[in-house]
Order: C-alpha cells, then structure tokens, then sequence
C-alpha cells in the first residue's frame, strides 16, 4: 500500500491542479453555455485569504489524514486555513450540541455519521443550492448515498445536507493461509471458525465493547430476511431470528474468539488479526486496511482477503458526512472544502492514498485501484445493497446505544438473550412514544 | 427632672456633643448618628460590596443552575428531538427512576465501588502511614514511590490499566502466567470487571488517604504513648486504644472526603470500560451523563442527579454530625 503524505503536496502536485484549475476557469469563462465546466474545483488562486474554516470530525479514523492534507492543499489554492478538532465519535454529539446551545457556535463543518444529521439537521445549511452552484459532480456514488442520504425523520424530502467523505460497512477479512475457500453459510462458518480455533489461535475476533456489538448481530439478524421494525413500528428485533442471531454471536464468542473479547475495541480486534492470532475479523475497514500490508506491523502481509458475509448478511452501512452549519460565516469556502475533499479529483486518492473507502463507486474499478486491491469489487457489490441501522429519527442515538447494551448483556450473559432483546424492545417502543412517526417504517 | 446633659467620656466628636438623659442613658440630638455607628455601618456596605461579585458569580454558576436542574426534573424534555418543548409530569420522573432497572443497578453497583474501594483505601492506607511514620528504612523512597499514582491524571491511569488489563496483550497476565495462573479476561468479564476498576481507584486514591493519616499520626502527642509503654500495653494495645481513638477525628475526615469523591467517579470507569461488560460497572455519574449528554432526557437526568445529590448529603451529615459529636 502507497505511503500517506506527510506534509505539504509536491510542487509537481500543486502546480498541475492550479493549472487544471485555471484552465477550467478560463474555458468556462470563454464559453460558459457551451461547456457544463466542472465547477468544484477552486475557481481562483487565494479567493478565500483570510478565512478560517473550523471542522468538527470523528477522530482515529483513516479519512481524518485525508482532511488534514486536504486541508493544506486547499489553503496552498485558495489561501482558506482549515482547522480540524477530531473527536471520539463518543464525544461527537455532546460537543456539537453543547457548541449550538452556546449561542456562539464555532465550527463551519461538521464532519461524521449520517445519523447525527437527524438530531441537528435544523442547524445545518441544505447544500442542494449549493450543490447546483458549483456544479457539483453527483454521478458514481454508491446506491445507498442517493437512496438514504437525503431527506430526515420521514420529512424534508429531496433535501440533502452532508456529502459523503467515506462510506462503509463491516468487512469479513479472512486469513488465505488458513481458508481456502470462505463459507456461504452461517453453519458452514460455524465449522470453519472451530477448525480455526486451538493451540492459542482462534477463529474469530471483532470489537466486543458494547457500541461495536451492532453491526456483529445485524450481519446475522438481516442474512434471516426481516426488518428491525414493523411498518407501523413495532420493533422485531426481539422475535425468533432475533434471538437466533444473538445466540449465534454468543456460541461463537464463548467457543471461537479470544478470551475477554468484551472488552475490545477495533483497534484490539485488528491487532488479533495483524498478529496472525484469528483466522476471520469481523470489522471496520478503516481500522485495519492502512496496515494490513505494512510488514512492520502486520504478521499477514499477503496472506488476506476479504469476503462476504454467509448468506448475504451485512452490518449496518454508514455514511459519513460532511455537512455546513448554517451558523458558518463562510458557506462558500466551506462548501468548496468540501466538495474538494469529496469530489471525484480526489475520490481515488481517498481510496489509495489514505486507504478509506470512498464514496464513489466509479473509483473502486478503476485498474489503478484494482491491481491494489484486486477484493474490491466483492465489497462495492455489497455496498450497493447495504442498509443503514436506523431510519431518520432524532432518537436513533438512544435506540443505537439501547440495542448495544442490550446485546452486551447478553453476550456478558447477565441476562439471556431474549430477555435483553425484550428490554431492547420495550426501550425503542418508550422511545418511539416520544416522538411517534407520521411515516411508514421502511429498510 | 434633671435633665441635665453629661458629656461621656468615651464620645467622640459629632459636632454636636452627645448628651445623657437623667437615666443615664445616651440621648442623641436628632438628625445626627454617632460616627461609631456611621463608620460601622460604612465598613458594612464596604465588605459587603467586596463579597458580591464571589456571591453573584457563586449565585449564577452554581445555585442558579441547581435550582434550574430542580425544575427541569418536574419536566419530560428529550432534546434530540427538534424543537420540542418541555412538558410537566410533576414527580413521574422520581417516580420512574426507583422502578427503573437501570437506575436500581446503577446505584447498586455504585455503592458497592465505594466500599469496596474506601474501606480498602482505609485498611491500606492506614497500614502504610504507620509504616510511614515508623522511621523504618527505604520509607523515603516508599513515600516518593507513593506519589506516582496522584501525578497521573484519572485518564490516563486509565488507559495505562487497560493495556496493563488487556486480556491477549497486557502484562498483568504475562506476569501472573509465570507463576503458573491461566490468563483473565479482566475488564471483558462481568464478575471481574468491578473488582479490576476498584483496583484501579485504590491504586490511584490510596496514596491521598496514606499522606493524610500520616500527618495525622505526627501530630498526636508523644506524651500518650510513652505511657501506655510504661503500663505495658503491646504494639496492638497501643494501636487500638491510644492510636485509633485520638486519630478519629483525622479517620472521619478522610472518609468523608473519599466517599464523597468516590461517588462522582467517571474518568476511569469512563477510559476502562464504559460501563460494560453489559452495565456491570455504570456506575451512577454515568448513567447521569449518558443520559443527559449523550440521549439528551434532560428531566430523567436532572431527577437523577437530584437523588444523586440528596444521597450524597445524607451521607455526609451523618459524617459531619459524627465529627461534630467527637469535637464536643
């Protein structure tokens, strides 16, 4: 995998986009109805001198590099600093809504999970104007960024207000030394992970800590075919496949995963697999791809892959956002940062420079990328047919953090799994009450 | 009558020379105050100007907000929630909270840390200051050693005990593995995750507890001990009834303080666990925070923290009350 940038871009680097970015300005200026000129990129070399752009992102993930370069080179073209505050995804919400309630918000951009957008969307700026005032490039994105990325709580529909800078899913990554050929079914997994497991190798690790346990159950729960909800809300994570699919995660971690899994985080879990201690990780990309290949920290230099989950299961897919406040006294500036960072000119280096998944579905098959990571197009495949956890409501945070809990006390087996995923139910149908939905549920 | 003026001799000077009345008490001439009275009324106005801008700010960061917390905690207000408005439900959300099985848990778990953790902080921390205070060798460098745990912020003890912890990777079972003990799960384990938490408060509080029962065992006079010796009482006799009883007062102190302080516990728990494996170690501050700052149902949070915080003050009068009885 190609190294990160450390600093500022190469003048080779800086002077092909200030031409690029002068020869697009001059050819729409010469004939700006014969030409849909491409207008995301910036138009005029230091047009934002002076101005300060405040980013509040979600810290410790790969793309926060790529902002932070994206960052500099956007200042070296337009002369606009960018300041970045990354933050524990934990803190994200606490912080953002404590600096809206001050009075004096101070940040332009917020950068993070599309399901943040549904509690704080009245203090964002819509970008649909500004998406048609550049021009911005809206072709190549996965299905999931048009299908789920606009619209909130069941309402405003048609109105978008973040563009995405990653998207994601839970990946399989799989040890190619060990499988031969990755199962298709949960029982024939099942059978993998025990003749994986033995003389202190295990076959299967993933992040045990509570928030992490989601993703884990809902690649069992929606490979059985329901929905989380009803259409009129009822929740259905307490049924028969429900239960089935907590007991699947609690045979597997009592029988094939690394002891005192539950108290992992991401970061724990791809060491086990870095380390060469599991066969299967179940987890985040962006917490492991930059290292996989790195000789210095990985013990499984080109013996991975990675695969689908058994039985078209798939872990909740995230979008992540970046998204203006309308408090921001600099909407253009921000917006031009933004679409800079996630315009199709740097999709690819999302991808290959900074190893995080990008948005852009066209980047994954270009044969650049390819001969890199030749297992991409399995995961682009699933990605268009992934499906967020919530649907747009406010209260997603509180329905998110239910279920976790709920499956951490299983798993801790403090109770057992039907009578957590009933508490779960009953907390979402309370939380539901409060602000009852005049739309269908639908996944 | 006589009502013959006297001029007192302790007067001062008004302009007008004050006058006695037959009674012999001070009659003043109308429209005039004596300049005692002036000046200390002065000097009132003075100090009490100088102490309003401490108690308008005390008011309004601190009084204000409890007393707003208060009235939040009659109300039903989810702030995710765009635009919505609180709504009054009088003592529900009181009501609520003492059948809520997260609450019960909650505060169970928590009184459990607390003596667990100050009861061994106690026996620990008393043990160490006799040795302290014992003129024995290397306590100089035990005394130095001791001061590590306090320089560290809880955060970061945190973090180092959870790699210290780590179940694969960590130390602690590399170290208890040669001695022939299987590897732990530690913090990934329900029945042990507590007791690693409370290990990890001892270690950090242990050594406040220690300096301050030290200084209090300096401080006792010599005198009692010198004649118990010459009764010929043993090291534990001594202990128990010369050491113990004059320390009380010092003993009632730090337990308060600690209680006080172990209660409101949230970084280490916080960077250790977060509350899991399940809910295992939430304690109460942080039911309180998820509550209020991740979920945003700012009346349940503001009930809870009204119960935290009665509590706590029942606690500590009985402490006080205890204090005050040994002071009389």
């Amino acid at each position: 995998m190609s190294n990160l940038k450390q600093n500022q871009m190469s003048r080779r680097e800086f002077l092909r986009l200030a031409g690029v970015a002068g020869g697009v300005a001059a050819l729409g200026s010469l004939a700006p109805q014969a030409l849909a000129a491409p207008r995301w990129m910036p138009r005029a070399a230091k047009q934002y001198e002076g101005v300060t752009l405040r980013v509040l992102n979600q810290g410790g993930v790969a793309y926060e590099a790529a902002l932070k370069q994206f960052g500099l080179e956007f200042e070296q073209l337009t002369g606009c600093k960018v300041e970045l505050d990354g933050t524990p995804w934990e803190q994200q919400m606490p912080k953002i809504q404590a600096d809206l309630a001050s009075g004096q918000p101070k940040y332009d951009i917020f950068v993070g999970d599309i399901e943040f957008q549904y509690t704080i969307y009245p203090a964002l700026m819509p970008l649909n104007d500004m998406i048609a005032k550049y021009n911005y490039d809206m072709e190549g994105f996965f299905e999931p960024v048009y299908k789920y990325g606009e619209g909130v709580a069941g309402g405003l529909t048609g109105q978008r207000f973040g563009l995405p800078i990653r998207v994601g899913a839970c990946w399989v990554f799989y040890r190619t030394d060990l499988i031969k050929e990755f199962p298709t079914t949960w029982a024939d997994y099942e059978a993998m992970l025990k003749e994986n497991t033995g003389g202190g190798k295990y076959g299967l690790a993933h992040a045990g800590v509570a928030a992490q346990l989601v993703k884990i159950f809902l690649a069992r729960y929606w490979s059985m075919g329901d929905p989380l909800l009803t259409e009129d809300w009822k929740p259905l994570i307490n049924s028969e496949k429900g239960v089935k699919a907590v007991e699947m995660m609690l045979n597997q971690l009592k029988n094939y995963c690394p002891p005192g899994m539950l108290a992992w985080d991401n970061p724990d879990a791809s060491n086990a697999f870095l380390n060469g201690d599991v066969a299967v990780l179940e987890g985040w990309a962006a917490f492991i791809l930059p290292d996989l290949q790195n000789p210095e920290k990985s013990k499984v230099v080109d013996k991975w892959s990675v695969a689908a989950f058994p039985e078209k299961g798939t872990g909740n897919f995230t979008q992540h956002n970046m998204d203006i406040l309308n408090t921001s006294q600099n909407p253009d500036a921000a917006f031009e940062y933004i679409a800079y960072c996630t315009g199709m000119i740097n999709a690819k280096r999302v991808l290959m420079e900074f190893n995080e998944e990008s948005p852009r579905k066209a980047v994954w098959s270009d044969p650049d990328v390819l001969k890199e990571k030749p297992f991409l197009p399995g995961v682009a495949a699933a990605y268009d047919n992934g499906k967020p956890f919530t649907p747009g409501m406010p209260q997603w945070l509180e329905m998110f953090i239910g279920l976790a809990e709920g499956l951490s006390a299983a798993m801790s087996e403090t109770q057992t799994p039907k009578d957590a995923l009933d508490g779960v139910a009953k907390k979402w149908v309370d939380l539901i009450e409060q602000a009852p939905p005049s739309w269908a549920y639908k996944e | 009558m006589n009502t013959h003026a006297t001029r007192q001799p302790n007067d001062r000077q008004t302009g007008t020379a004050p006058t006695v009345s037959s009674s012999g008490a001070a009659a003043l001439p109308l429209g005039r105050v004596p300049v005692l009275v002036q000046k200390y009324t002065r000097e009132r106005w003075v100090s009490v100007l100088f102490l309003l801008p401490s108690v308008v700010f005390l008011l309004l960061t601190s009084v204000y907000p409890l007393l707003y917390s208060l009235r939040l905690s009659f109300f039903s207000w989810n702030m995710s929630i765009p635009f919505s408005q609180p709504v009054f439900v009088g003592l529900k959300n009181y009501a609520n909270l003492v059948q809520d099985p997260a609450f019960i848990s909650s505060v169970k778990i928590t009184l459990i840390y607390v003596g667990a953790a100050v009861t061994i902080e106690l026996i620990l921390g008393m043990g160490l200051a006799l040795l302290a205070t014992s003129g024995a060798r290397a306590m100089g460098l035990t005394r130095t050693v001791l001061l590590f745990p306090l320089m560290m912020t809880p955060v970061v003890a945190g973090i180092l005990w959870r790699t210290l912890f780590h179940s694969t990777y960590g130390v602690i079972n590399h170290l208890i593995g040669l001695v022939g003990i299987p590897a732990q799960t530690w913090l990934g384990s329900p029945s042990q995750a507590l007791p690693a938490v409370i290990t990890v408060e001892i270690w950090q509080q242990l050594p406040v507890v220690t300096f301050v029962l030290a200084a209090g065992i300096q401080s006792l006079p010599v005198d009692m001990y010198k004649a118990a010796q010459v009764d010929g009482a043993s090291r534990w006799q001594i202990f128990r009834m010369v050491t113990l009883p004059l320390l009380r007062p010092v003993i009632i102190v730090v337990l308060l303080l600690r209680i006080m302080d172990a209660f409101k516990v949230f970084d280490i728990v916080f960077m250790l666990t977060y509350g899991g494996p399940g809910q295992v170690t939430e304690v109460l501050s942080m039911l309180i925070y998820k509550t209020g700052l991740k979920f945003f149902q700012i009346g349940q949070a503001s009930a809870m923290s009204w119960l935290f915080l009665i509590f706590i003050f029942i606690i500590s009068f009985f402490f006080i009350r205890e204090l005050q009885r040994g002071e009389s």
